[in-house]
């Protein structure tokens, strides 16, 4: 399908590796590994050519935008890869639903594989990306979702699964479709790819987080390129680098369609002597240190390897992985009442107020 | 009488020596061993897996796994040497089919191809495969010049030649045939690797 929406801005097959770097990072451990995705984006860019990248201001009346994204455990994703058909599946029941052609896609999360699909998605599809997504990072429930801070009611899903299967949900709200879609993953094998939440020009603005596919391939290719990893990632990032150090103990096990775990960090060089621990849900939630939070969700926890800087995400963890633990503050959608209701630290069912993080650093805690 | 086999044996192939250490449940090193390297590997790691049995004496029949870790193969592919061709067959369908076969493999170390004629080319033996089963296999020029199962006939009676006529029920009987199976294997299609 050639590419109608005319565009200044272009994704194209070499920023596919920046882009998945990038996203790994904003995974925060989750939202799947880029790996796989990355090469069939790639390939689909190299075959189909570039995609182009439109902001939110570039959308006219003319335009629908459709959010799409895979939906399951990353441990599952890893093995079990998505199926050739599903994007064309999604896309024909989402203009069936919508009553209107779709001119773009949006990623629910720029974080993981979610940040790095969605292109090629949009190649194969003959469809224009948004520069923006739902999350600014990953998150692991569908609640926790830009638009639904917003306001924006969220009238339909669809979701496909790889043997052939298809369900539209109409949920009276965003927890019902967490709910209702997170069985139907279940029921498909822990995987399912979905499609939600359509946006227009008038309900885009000030409902998703801008900028954020073009943020994730400057954030990659400053650290591809970085002569430091590490310490030009957290610059690039304006994060901080919590501990240097070695994973010591990784306990992690896949429960009703999740990852769920910790990670123990012990400080290496000058955080010698020093112990972190992370906890997990898909994504690095919190950072405690003798009982101190050093910093929780929904800001951002980065646990990248010490020498590339390349992010690791949670179900590839193991026991000796030298790392770096990076955290930096999130959107400030998510600092509202309604964002930290939505995604705080309550919502993962920690009883810990959120601290912002850059205050956290400047007070007591270091 | 129940022996109990509560031992280990970790066996290191390296560059130049080949180690091995028999540990009992508390990681104490009961019995250890340095060979050289053999050029078939093998070699090495029966010497010293020989060594360190007959340090045990007894206490051999408490052996209840024995590890091997090599980094031989890694390297073998990293130099591009002493590599066997190996056939991958990879069971997905119905799901990765967004992903070719062998997509992000380099392609120096690819070869795939539904060609016959370049499969006789590169090849030694054939296995050919209905429905996930070996129906047939042999030498290659053998298998493809004197094809025994019908199926192996009907795919090669399916390669179109120059100057005979097409036999049009040959080929639809192989393509019928194919059908269920979980990749093409009809003639005339080849994919990246072939020529």
């Amino acid at each position: 399908m050639p590419q109608h929406r005319p565009s200044d801005r272009w994704v194209t097959a070499a920023d596919v590796a920046p882009l998945a770097a990038g996203a790994a990072i904003f995974g925060t451990g989750g939202g799947g590994a880029v790996q796989t995705e990355q090469l069939a984006v790639e390939l689909a860019l190299t075959e189909r050519g570039p995609v182009s990248l439109l902001s939110v201001a570039d959308l006219d009346a003319d335009d629908a935008v459709i959010v799409m994204s895979a939906m399951g455990a990353p441990s599952v994703g890893i093995e079990m890869l998505p199926a050739a058909h599903q994007p064309e599946t999604l896309l024909r029941h989402a203009e069936q639903l919508a009553g209107r052609p779709i001119t773009a896609v949006m990623a629910a999360e720029i974080g993981g594989s979610n940040g790095v699909a969605p292109v090629g998605w949009a190649s194969r599809l003959g469809l224009a990306v948004l520069d923006a997504d739902g999350m600014g990072r990953a998150f692991p429930e569908a609640t926790m979702i830009a638009m639904n801070v917003a306001g924006l009611p969220c009238e339909w899903a669809v979701m496909s699964d790889v043997v052939g299967n298809v369900a539209v949900l109409r949920p009276i709200d965003l927890g019902w479709l967490e709910r209702q879609a997170r069985s139907l993953t279940v029921a498909s094998g822990a995987l399912a790819l979905g499609a939600h939440y359509l946006l227009t020009a008038a309900t885009a603005p000030g409902a998703v987080i801008e900028g954020t596919v073009s943020r994730a391939i400057e954030v990659g290719r400053a650290l591809l390129t970085a002569a430091d990893p590490v310490a030009d990632l957290a610059e690039a990032l304006g994060a901080t680098v919590l501990v240097t150090g070695k994973v010591v103990d990784v306990e992690r096990r896949t429960e009703s369609g999740f990852t769920r775990g910790s990670a123990s960090i012990e400080g290496t060089g000058g955080d010698r002597g020093r112990l972190l621990r992370v906890e997990i849900q898909n994504e690095n939630l919190v950072v405690l240190e003798d009982g101190l939070v050093l910093a929780t969700v929904p800001d951002l926890i980065s646990i990248v390897d010490s020498e590339t800087g390349e992010a690791i995400s949670t179900e590839l963890l193991r026991f000796g992985h030298r790392v770096a633990l990076l955290a930096w503050a999130c959107d400030p959608l998510w600092r509202t009442p309604r964002g930290l209701e939505l995604a705080g630290p309550r919502a993962f069912g920690y009883e810990l107020d959120y601290a912002p993080f850059g205050r956290a650093v400047d007070g007591a805690l270091r | 009488m129940t022996a109990v086999r509560d031992l280990s044996v970790g066996i290191d192939v390296g560059g130049t020596n080949t180690d091995a250490v028999v540990l009992d449940p508390d990681h104490r090193v009961l019995a250890w061993t340095k060979q050289p390297t053999t050029a078939d590997v093998t070699g090495g790691i029966r010497s010293s897996l020989t060594a360190v049995l007959a340090d045990l004496g007894a206490d051999r029949a408490r052996v209840g796994r024995i590890m091997l870790g090599t980094t031989h193969a890694t390297n073998a592919i990293v130099r591009r040497r002493d590599l066997a061709r190996v056939a991958v067959i990879r069971l997905g369908a119905p799901a990765a089919t967004e992903f070719p076969p062998l997509v992000g493999w380099p392609d120096d170390l690819l070869f795939i191809s539904h060609n016959l004629a370049v499969v006789r080319y590169v090849s030694h033996r054939i296995c050919v495969m209905q429905h996930g089963r070996i129906v047939e296999e042999g030498e290659t020029e053998a298998l493809l010049d004197d094809p025994r199962h019908p199926y192996t006939v009907a795919l090669v009676g399916a390669v179109p030649v120059l100057g005979r006529k097409f036999d049009a029920d040959t080929a639809a009987a192989a393509s019928l045939r194919t059908s269920r199976a979980t990749a093409p294997t009809t003639s005339g299609h080849s994919s990246r690797g072939s020529s």
